[in-house]
């Protein structure tokens, strides 16, 4: 502490001139606004983080992010306050209609999914605002000298349109003219992924870690080991399962056990040791059994996205002999199962895979010592933590790990946009693997039927109802939540043990408003899977009702079959077909992070 | 083209929230001081939100009459002032809330001295020109606390100025840490008082008593829920910070 205590001054001060440093190079003409805003934005977050972590290791205690997130929006808002003061209304409209533009060219697609984040979180604030603006056109109705007076050429097309204000109309106007459909779909996704991090992962992953740590307690090393290295590889057997969750449960789980027969220093290397031995086991696993031996599975071979433009540059960088620098960060930057099961389905050497694969340990080692970090951050003596640098060192670890990730993920996907562009005749002579092809298609014109019966204005209202049920209760657990996080669970840490903390029942971790919520939730997506049904039901007979050809034929004994296997939303975005360079660098962080 | 009496009135304003709020100044006694206000909080809060509905009931945005207009700027005021003193009430428990008032009120400051004092100069061009000043305020203020930090023992950020910092601040201690508090009586009132205590040696600088085998060092964690005195004693360099910000984001524009 005293150590870190000197060297927050020398610290603060060093950043000061490192600001300066950044700052001189802006005058200097090198390169469009737009980069040089970029790169002020970067070297912004980066000077946060550095000086958050230089505070938090010299005891400034605990605040210090609410602090620094409290600067930045401020900053935000000063900026905001000159940009708005800067330009006219005229200017100010044109320049939000060109970014407006631009957004829409880049990210049109997703505009949808942007949409539907909107309702998840402001569909109550919309509510509110509702009730607020008929009581606004209330006091405009009493014809009062300060109100606003209302316009006879507003529009008044919508039902009970004279209830609320004109400012409100133009808003639900524009609300009505999306595909709710779609967008509510999204949003109930947004809340499901919502709920999924803060209970699921946050909470009852805590829980069961802790579970797992009293329970292996007693164990010798030897046993513990085995029982992780068995889940370890169940975990990574699946499709969308990734190696980082598995790295970090082994650096939690390994400390309280091993901590006495190796030390502490000891078992954290043994913990890297194990998830390097586990991930190159996998990779065999992946390779020889799935797809060494399932080679012939369409299925299979449609999981892996065979006939996209990403996988099949894969195949050419992995074709290659050697260990070139391309083919060693698809191997680690690569989506771990995919990537795995594809050197399988090329019937590639397995040894060379395996040495390719070793880098990865510069993902496991951060990744490890964050999960240990984190559990010695928990570690109390006479109510005071055992290491008090160890939360502050754990986040500097789960930030290095991402940025490992990251970095792996950018190198493939680098790589991979090198393949396309150098080697277009190539690809463009690859085979394509004709039976995956049909498969593909069979799924594509599921989709677009989908799209098309899901359109709002064609949903019948028991649809509509079902999923505006689904929404509202995802949107209702959400909420409940965020807002009463503290009357919904129990406080519980890592460290804590159900019998002592849950007085022996697990169950104690949820109290009534957190029974409430996760009700909501299971509710919701029962509802959501009801809508899904019926729209899956009406395109598959909007499908068969279609002209068959003898393409079509097969298409049809195809969605049957689609439907059955119902290929999960992820991978929907695995196989995505655009061939541009910039979807296929997309593919590869849609892979990753799956 | 921006006068000199435009540059000091940009210095006077820094160094007013130096004096205010940072160690560099009476920043750990204004902080003291304004901890006793915390309980006043939510009255004016409430008053302030009750009153900025109404505004918004009334359409405030849409009064374009000369007296609407005026009436307008004074009640923008009034919710600006009202919101600058619920910060300063609430900084006890947020006190990084006077320097956020701080950055958010300098560019709508610069804004009104353009309405008052350079009509005539247009936005487009009155932005740009902030720049430079901003760029040379926020390096005086940056030498300064450089400066500051090693011109006095006291003005380092060590243990034993951290703990003496968060006692002046009005930060209270962990009393869940109970080995680590001895039973006192004032004035007839029984109060708990952390063990050690802080002196003050020859050279000014701050000192901690012997630590004994009852009171030992680990002490010093009573304080570790406390942010306060580093948010006074690390203000002038934030400030710089977000100075420079706004100087580069005045050019960029």
């Amino acid at each position: 502490m005293r150590i870190t205590n000197l060297v927050i001054t020398h610290c603060l001060e060093g950043l000061g001139l490192l600001f300066l440093c950044f700052f001189a190079t802006f005058l200097r003409n090198g390169g469009t606004v737009e980069q040089e805003a970029l790169k002020f934005a970067k070297i912004w977050v980066f000077l946060l983080f550095t000086m958050w972590i230089s505070a938090s290791l010299a005891g400034a205690g605990a605040g210090l992010s609410t602090t620094l997130a409290a600067l930045t929006l401020s900053s935000f808002v000063a900026s905001a306050v000159f940009l708005v003061t800067s330009v006219n209304a005229v200017e100010r409209e044109e320049q939000v209609m060109q970014l407006w533009k631009k957004l829409i060219d880049n990210y049109g697609n997703y505009l949808d999914v942007a949409k539907g984040l909107l309702v998840a979180t402001c569909l109550p604030i919309g509510i509110v605002y509702l009730s607020v603006s008929f009581l606004v056109q209330l006091i405009r109705g009493m014809k009062f000298q300060c109100s606003r007076v209302t316009e006879d050429d507003e529009d008044n097309s919508i039902v009970g349109a004279t209830l609320v204000t004109a400012e409100a109309r133009a808003l639900m106007k524009q609300f009505k003219s999306w595909n709710l459909g779609t967008v509510y779909t999204y949003a109930i996704y947004w809340g499901a992924g919502f709920i999924s991090f803060t209970v699921l992962a946050a909470k009852f992953t805590i829980l069961f870690l802790s579970w797992l740590i009293e329970a292996t307690r007693e164990l010798d090393i030897g046993s513990v080991t085995g029982i992780l290295l068995g889940v370890g590889v169940i975990m990574f057997l699946l499709p969308p399962v990734p190696g980082a969750p598995i790295y970090l449960t082994l650096g939690i789980v390994i400390v309280p056990v091993g901590r006495e027969a190796f030390g502490l220093v000891g078992c954290i290397v043994y913990a890297m040791g194990v998830c390097l031995a586990l991930k190159l086991f996998a990779t065999v696993l992946q390779q020889k059994g799935i797809g060494g031996m399932l080679r012939n599975s369409v299925g299979i071979r449609q999981v892996v996205g065979m006939n996209t433009s990403l996988i099949r540059a894969m195949k050419l960088c992995l074709n290659e002999p050697g260990l070139g620098i391309a083919k060693v960060s698809i191997l680690c930057g690569g989506p771990d199962w995919p990537t795995s099961v594809l050197c399988g389905l090329m019937d590639l050497p397995l040894l060379p895979i395996l040495i390719g694969t070793l880098p990865v340990a510069a993902l496991v080692v951060p990744t490890v010592l964050a999960g240990s970090f984190t559990f010695m951050s928990g570690i109390l003596i006479d109510g005071n933590p055992e290491f008090p640098w160890a939360g502050t060192a754990a986040t500097m670890m789960t930030a290095l790990a991402a940025m490992v990730m990251f970095g792996f993920m950018l190198l493939a996907a680098y790589y991979v946009e090198q393949t396309v562009s150098m080697k277009a005749d190539e690809l463009a002579a690859m085979p394509i693997d004709e039976e995956v092809k049909k498969a593909d298609e069979a799924g594509l014109a599921l989709k677009e039927a989908y799209q098309e019966v899901t359109q709002w204005k064609d949903i019948p209202a028991i649809a509509q109802i079902t999923l505006m049920i689904s929404l509202a209760c995802m949107i209702t657990s959400c909420y409940m939540v965020q807002l009463f996080q503290n009357d919904a669970f129990a406080e519980y840490q890592l460290t804590y043990t159900i019998e002592n903390h849950l007085d022996g029942d697990w169950k104690n971790l949820v109290k009534p408003i957190g029974w409430v919520a996760i009700l909501l939730f299971v509710g919701s997506i029962f509802f959501l899977m009801l809508f899904k049904c019926w729209a899956n039901g009406k395109a598959r007979k909007l499908l068969k009702s279609r002209p068959q050809t003898v393409e079509d034929d097969f298409q049809a004994s195809k969605v049957d079959r689609y439907l059955e296997v119902n290929v999960q939303e992820s991978s929907e975005s695995i196989e995505l077909s655009p061939t541009n360079s910039a979807s296929i660098v997309d593919q590869a962080i849609c892979c990753a992070a799956l | 083209m921006l006068t000199n009496h435009f540059v000091s009135s940009l210095i006077n304003r820094a160094v007013g929230y130096i004096i205010a709020f940072t160690k560099m100044g009476y920043g750990l006694e204004a902080f003291y001081f304004l901890s006793r206000f915390q309980q006043h909080s939510f009255t004016l809060g409430g008053a302030l939100g009750g009153f900025a509905f109404l505004l918004y009931l009334l359409d405030c945005y849409y009064w374009d009459s000369k007296a609407g207009k005026v009436l307008r700027l004074c009640s923008i005021a009034i919710i600006v002032l009202g919101l600058t003193l619920l910060v300063c009430f609430i900084s006890a428990t947020h006190p990084y809330g006077p320097i956020s008032m701080y950055i958010v009120i300098t560019p709508m400051w610069l804004v009104m001295i353009r309405h008052v004092f350079y009509r005539k100069v247009s936005m487009r061009t009155y932005v740009p020109w902030l720049s430079g000043p901003l760029f040379v305020i926020a390096l005086l203020i940056l030498a300064s606390w450089i400066t500051w930090t090693w011109w006095a023992p006291q003005n380092k950020w060590v243990d034993v100025n951290r703990i003496a910092d968060a006692a002046a601040s009005g930060c209270r201690p962990n009393y869940e840490i109970e080995s680590c508090f001895n039973n006192v009586e004032v004035d007839g009132v029984q109060s708990k008082e952390v063990c050690f205590e802080i002196f003050t040696d020859e050279f000014g600088a701050n000192q901690f008593d012997p630590w004994t085998s009852e009171c030992p060092r680990k002490c010093l964690d009573v304080w570790d829920t406390c942010f306060n005195q580093f948010i006074v004693w690390v203000g002038p360099f934030l400030l710089s910070e977000f100075v420079f910000v706004d100087s580069f984001f005045s050019g960029f524009i």
